[in-house]
C-alpha cells in the first residue's frame, strides 16, 4: 500500500503543470521520467529537434515530441554537452571529452569515442570537466574546474580551489583531430562556456578564493583570469616557483577582469552556462545576449555586453527570480523558477530549457525535478534592454519608450559603485561602496534612451543602478529596475 | 475506493504535494517502506535555506564545508543563547566554531530571514539524537524504482544490474582515475569487473554485487564507488600485450584508449599499442558446475604483421587458449591466429 501511495505521489508531483504565469514570461515544469533523479549538466539540441540532456549520475536522456530515451549511460560525471553541426552528440565526462554515436539507429549509443583524454585528473569532489560548445572549425571547448581539499573519506574539507594537475583551472580547446589546447588560465571553477552570435567564448566563474564575486570572462588564448594557482602550468612562469606567493599587485596587473561581475548575493552564487540568445526576437527583445542561470539561487539572469577600446564589457540585470524575493520597488518579478539552474538551451520553438543541477546546489536532484522552461508570452516587457557607456556617463537603451508625461529627474537613476576585492580570501564584500549623484538625465526624442550624466567614471568599478519610477508610455512601470555595469574600460 | 481515487480524495493539490514531497524525503535510500519518524526530521527544507544560498556550505545531515544543520541544531538545543549566537553568525559571519573554514557575513539576508532561518535550525536534531533513524534530505537519492526506460536498477545510490551488462565509469578503489566498471547479469556469468582506460587492461574482477555510488553521487561527489562485492581477480600489474619480438618486451609500449563500443550491452575495448588498432573484448561464463567462471579476453588486431604475445606468466590461474602456445612464460600468439585469438582464464568464485 505504502509503496503504491508513493508512486501515486510521484505521478502528481511530475505531471506536467503551468506554474504563475508573468505577462511576457511564463514558466513551466516539464515532464521528466518517472522516479529518475535527473541533475541536469548538460543540454543542447539536435539540428532534428531532438533534446539531448546529460545529468550528474551519468546518464544522457534524449525528449523527442515529449517522449524521453535513455540515449547513454554510465559516464563519469559529465558536466557538459553540445551537440555538432553535423549532428554529433559530444559530452565532457571526467576522464574525457566523448562522442556518443549510435551506429545501428535504435536511438541508444552505442560507440562512446574518445576524442581527447588529454589533461590530469585524479579523484576529488572539485574537479569538474566543464564544457561544451562548438566552434565553426569544429574545435569543441571547456573548462577544467580547479581542484579542493578534502579530508580522507572524500568530502569537502575546504572549497579554496588549487591546481594540482595540469591543466586544472583553464580552459581547453579539443580540435576535431583530437589534440587538447590548454587556452587560458586562472578559472576558479567555470561550471559552463558559452558563445556569443559573433563566435566570442564565454565562461562563468563562481565566487570564491581570489572570485570575489561570481563573474563571466571572455576567453582569449593565453590570458590570465585571475586565480593564480593555474599559471603554474603557465610555461612563462615555470620558474617563478609558486604562482600564489607572486604578490597580488602583480597579479592584478596581469589578470583580464571579467567582462561583468555577477553580485554575490544579488544576482548569483553560483552560475551556470551562459547562453546567447539566437532566437532574433522569437524570445523577447534581447538578441544576442545572454541568459545565465544559478545554481544556489533561482534566478535567471540577462547580460547584455558592449566592446569598449577592443574588450567586452557590460551590464547584469535580474531576468525571472523564483524566490519571492522583491526586486527593489519594481515589485516582484518572480516566479516559481526553481534554484539549481546549470545549463540552458533554446527549443526549437523558441522557448528557453532550463537544465537544473539541483535544488540549490550540487547533488540535490530530487526525482522528477530537473527540467523547467521558459516561454514568451509574445508581450514585450519594459526592460532596461542595454547600458551603453558613455565618456561623461551612462546611456540606458529601454526596449520600450518612455512615458513622455514623465519628467524624469536624476534622483530617479540612483547610482553606486564599488568593487569586489582581489584577494585569497573566500569571496569578497562590495569594497568602497559610495552613491554616485547623477548630474543631469536626457531623454532621446524617441523616448527609447536616458543619457545619465556622471561626474567621473573610474576603471574597474561596479556601477550599480536602481531606478525609481520609470513607466512606459501606457503608465506601466519598469519590470526590473535594478542593473549592475562593469566598467573596466573608459570610453576615450 | 481503490487506492488510485484515495489518493485523489485528498483534499487540495497543495497538501498532496507537501505530503509527497515529506513522504520522499523520509525515505532510506535502501528501504522502500517509511520509517515511524521520532520528530525533529527536516521535512521539508525551507525555501530560504536554498533560495539564500545556505546550501552552498551546508548539508542537512552531513559536514560540507561547513558543519551540518542537524548538528548545529544539537549543539545550540539547550542553550538559551543559541538563537542569538546563530543570528549572530549568520549576519556578522563565524570561524574557528566549527572547523577552519569561515562563513563570511551574510549580509544579503533581512532580519526576518535570518529569524527564521535560525528558528529552523534550531529544531533539527542529529540523527543520533532523535531515533527512528530515517533518513533526512540532505541529498536526494532514488527511490527503489525499476523504470522501464533503464535497464540497472537503482536502489538509493547502489546500483544493481538486471537483465543487461551496465557499464559505469566512475572512481574505483585500486585502479587509475580512468576507469569503466562493468557489471554483467546472472546469464553472462553475473560477475562485474573493472576495465582500467588508461593502462587499457582488466584490472579485477568482483562478484557479488554492482557499486554503491554514494561518494560519487552524493554530498560533492567526485569520489570512489564502492564494490558490492569480494575481488576473485586480480590481473597482474602489466599490460599483458606485446606486439613485437619477445626481446623487445622490456620496451615501454604506448598504449592510447579510443573508447569502447556496445555490443549487445556488453563493451568492445577500442584502443592503440604503438599505432597498432586493437578491439578487446571479455566475456565471461559460469562454469557448468558452479565455483568458477571462465574469462575470455577476444583481441582483434587487424592487419597486424608482427609477433604477438600475451604476457602471463605470474598468475596464479589457469589458462586456456588455442589461439597460442607457452613459448619463454609467455604465451605466443601463432602467426596466423594474430590479427584475431582469444584466451581463457578460469577463476574461482571464492576470494
Amino acid at each position: 500500500m505504502k509503496r503504491i501511495t508513493i508512486h501515486i505521489f510521484s505521478a502528481v508531483l511530475f505531471a506536467a503543470a503551468t506554474l504563475r504565469a508573468d505577462e511576457h514570461y511564463r514558466v513551466e515544469q516539464v515532464e521528466v521520467p518517472q522516479g529518475i533523479v535527473m541533475e541536469v549538466s548538460g543540454m543542447d539540441y539536435s539540428p532534428d529537434g531532438v533534446l539531448y540532456l546529460a545529468t550528474r549520475r551519468g546518464d544522457v536522456w534524449a525528449r523527442k515530441d515529449g517522449a524521453w530515451q535513455r540515449f547513454a549511460h554510465g559516464l563519469h560525471e559529465p558536466m557538459g554537452l553540445c551537440i555538432g553541426s553535423k549532428g554529433e552528440v559530444f559530452v565532457s565526462q571526467r576522464p574525457e571529452i566523448t562522442q556518443l554515436i549510435d551506429e545501428n539507429g535504435d536511438g541508444v549509443a552505442d560507440l562512446h569515442r574518445t576524442i581527447s583524454d588529454e589533461f590530469s585528473m585524479v579523484p576529488n569532489f572539485h574537479q569538474y570537466t566543464y564544457g561544451l560548445v562548438q566552434d565553426d572549425a569544429g574545435n569543441l571547448w571547456g573548462t577544467l574546474s580547479g581542484s579542493g581539499k578534502t579530508n580522507p573519506e572524500g568530502r569537502p574539507a575546504s572549497a579554496n580551489a588549487f591546481s594540482s594537475e595540469p591543466y586544472r583551472m583553464w580552459s581547453y580547446k579539443v580540435t576535431p583531430e583530437g589534440e587538447f589546447v590548454p587556452w587560458s588560465s586562472g578559472l576558479r571553477t567555470a561550471n559552463g562556456i558559452g558563445m556569443n552570435d559573433e563566435g566570442d567564448l564565454f565562461a562563468t566563474d563562481n565566487q570564491g578564493d581570489w572570485v570575489g564575486s561570481s563573474m563571466l570572462h571572455h576567453l582569449e588564448q593565453g590570458v590570465f583570469h585571475g586565480h593564480p594557482d593555474a599559471l603554474r602550468w603557465d610555461p612563462r612562469f615555470k620558474d617563478k616557483g609558486d604562482p600564489t606567493k607572486l604578490p597580488i599587485e602583480e597579479l592584478d596587473r596581469l589578470r583580464k577582469m571579467p567582462a561583468v561581475f555577477l553580485p554575490h548575493g544579488e544576482l548569483s552564487n553560483s552560475p551556470g552556462a551562459p547562453l546567447c540568445d539566437t532566437t532574433r526576437g522569437e524570445f523577447g527583445p534581447f538578441a544576442g545576449q545572454f541568459f545565465i542561470g544559478d545554481v544556489v539561487h533561482a534566478t535567471l539572469m540577462r547580460v547584455a555586453l558592449e566592446k569598449v577600446n577592443g574588450q567586452y564589457q557590460g551590464a547584469c540585470f535580474p531576468f525571472i527570480k523564483g524566490s519571492p524575493q522583491k526586486v527593489a520597488e519594481g515589485g516582484e518579478i518572480g516566479e516559481p523558477l526553481k534554484a539549481g539552474i546549470c545549463r540552458l538551451a533554446f527549443a526549437p520553438d523558441h522557448s528557453l530549457m532550463i537544465g537544473r543541477v539541483g535544488e540549490g546546489n550540487w547533488n540535490r536532484g530530487l526525482p522528477g525535478t530537473g527540467v523547467q522552461r521558459v516561454v514568451y508570452t509574445g508581450v514585450v516587457p519594459f526592460e532596461i534592454h542595454r547600458i551603453e557607456l558613455q565618456q561623461d556617463g551612462f546611456k540606458l537603451h529601454f526596449t520600450k519608450p518612455l512615458n513622455p508625461a514623465d519628467k524624469l529627474s536624476p534622483e530617479q537613476f540612483a547610482l553606486k559603485s564599488y568593487h569586489y576585492a582581489y584577494t585569497p580570501k573566500y569571496g569578497s564584500p562590495k569594497i568602497d561602496l559610495k552613491d554616485l549623484p547623477v548630474t543631469a538625465v536626457e531623454i532621446s526624442a524617441d523616448g527609447m534612451t536616458a543619457a545619465l550624466r556622471v561626474l567621473r567614471l573610474e576603471k574597474r568599478k561596479i556601477y550599480q543602478f536602481s531606478l525609481k519610477g520609470i513607466t512606459d508610455a501606457s503608465g506601466k512601470v519598469l519590470r526590473n529596475v535594478r542593473a549592475y555595469y562593469t566598467l573596466n574600460e573608459l570610453k576615450e | 475506493m481503490d487506492e488510485d481515487s484515495t489518493v485523489r480524495a485528498l483534499a487540495g493539490k497543495q497538501l498532496m504535494l507537501r505530503c509527497a514531497t515529506a513522504l520522499l524525503c523520509l525515505f532510506q535510500p535502501v528501504l522502500a517502506e517509511p520509517q515511524v519518524v521520532a520528530g525533529n526530521i527536516p521535512e521539508k527544507v525551507p525555501d530560504l535555506f536554498t533560495s539564500q544560498g545556505c546550501a552552498a556550505c551546508h548539508h542537512l545531515e552531513q559536514p560540507s564545508i561547513g558543519p551540518s544543520m542537524a548538528a548545529v541544531g544539537s549543539h545550540y538545543a539547550n542553550d538559551p543563547k543559541g538563537i542569538e549566537t546563530i543570528l549572530h553568525s549568520l549576519q556578522m559571519g563565524a570561524k574557528g566554531k566549527w572547523g577552519q573554514n569561515e562563513m563570511p557575513p551574510q549580509s544579503h539576508l533581512t532580519k526576518e530571514n535570518a529569524e527564521q532561518l535560525a528558528e529552523w535550525i534550531l529544531t533539527l536534531r542529529k540523527k543520533e539524537e532523535r531515533g527512528g533513524g530515517a533518513k533526512a534530505g540532505g541529498y536526494a537519492s532514488e527511490p527503489a524504482f525499476h523504470s522501464p526506460l533503464i535497464f540497472e536498477k537503482r536502489v538509493g545510490t547502489v546500483v544493481e544490474v538486471g537483465d543487461a551488462p551496465v557499464v559505469y565509469r566512475v572512481y574505483l578503489p585500486g585502479a587509475s582515475s580512468r576507469v569503466i566498471a562493468v557489471g554483467l547479469p546472472q546469464k553472462l556469468g553475473g560477475i562485474s569487473y573493472a576495465f582500467d582506460a588508461a593502462e587499457c587492461r582488466l584490472l579485477y574482477v568482483w562478484s557479488g554485487g554492482f557499486l554503491d555510488m554514494e561518494k560519487a553521487w552524493t554530498g560533492f561527489g567526485g569520489w570512489y564507488a564502492r564494490l558490492l562485492g569480494a575481488k576473485i581477480y586480480q590481473a597482474p600489474n602489466q599490460f599483458p600485450l606485446r606486439i613485437g619480438k619477445l626481446d623487445d618486451t622490456g620496451k615501454k609500449q604506448e598504449v592510447a584508449f579510443k573508447g569502447y563500443r556496445l555490443v549487445r550491452g556488453q563493451p568492445e575495448f577500442l584502443y592503440q599499442v604503438d599505432g597498432q588498432d586493437v578491439t578487446h573484448r571479455i566475456v565471461c561464463q559460469a562454469k557448468p558446475q558452479g565455483g568458477s567462471v571462465s574469462i575470455t579476453h577476444h583481441f582483434s588486431l587487424p592487419g597486424v604483421a608482427e609477433e604477438v604475445s600475451f604476457l602471463s606468466a605470474k598468475e596464479h590461474v589457469h589458462y586456456h587458449t588455442e589461439d597460442a602456445t607457452w613459448s619463454s612464460g609467455v604465451l605466443l600468439v601463432h602467426p596466423d591466429k594474430r590479427a584475431d585469438f582469444s584466451i581463457s582464464i578460469s577463476i574461482n568464485l571464492k576470494p
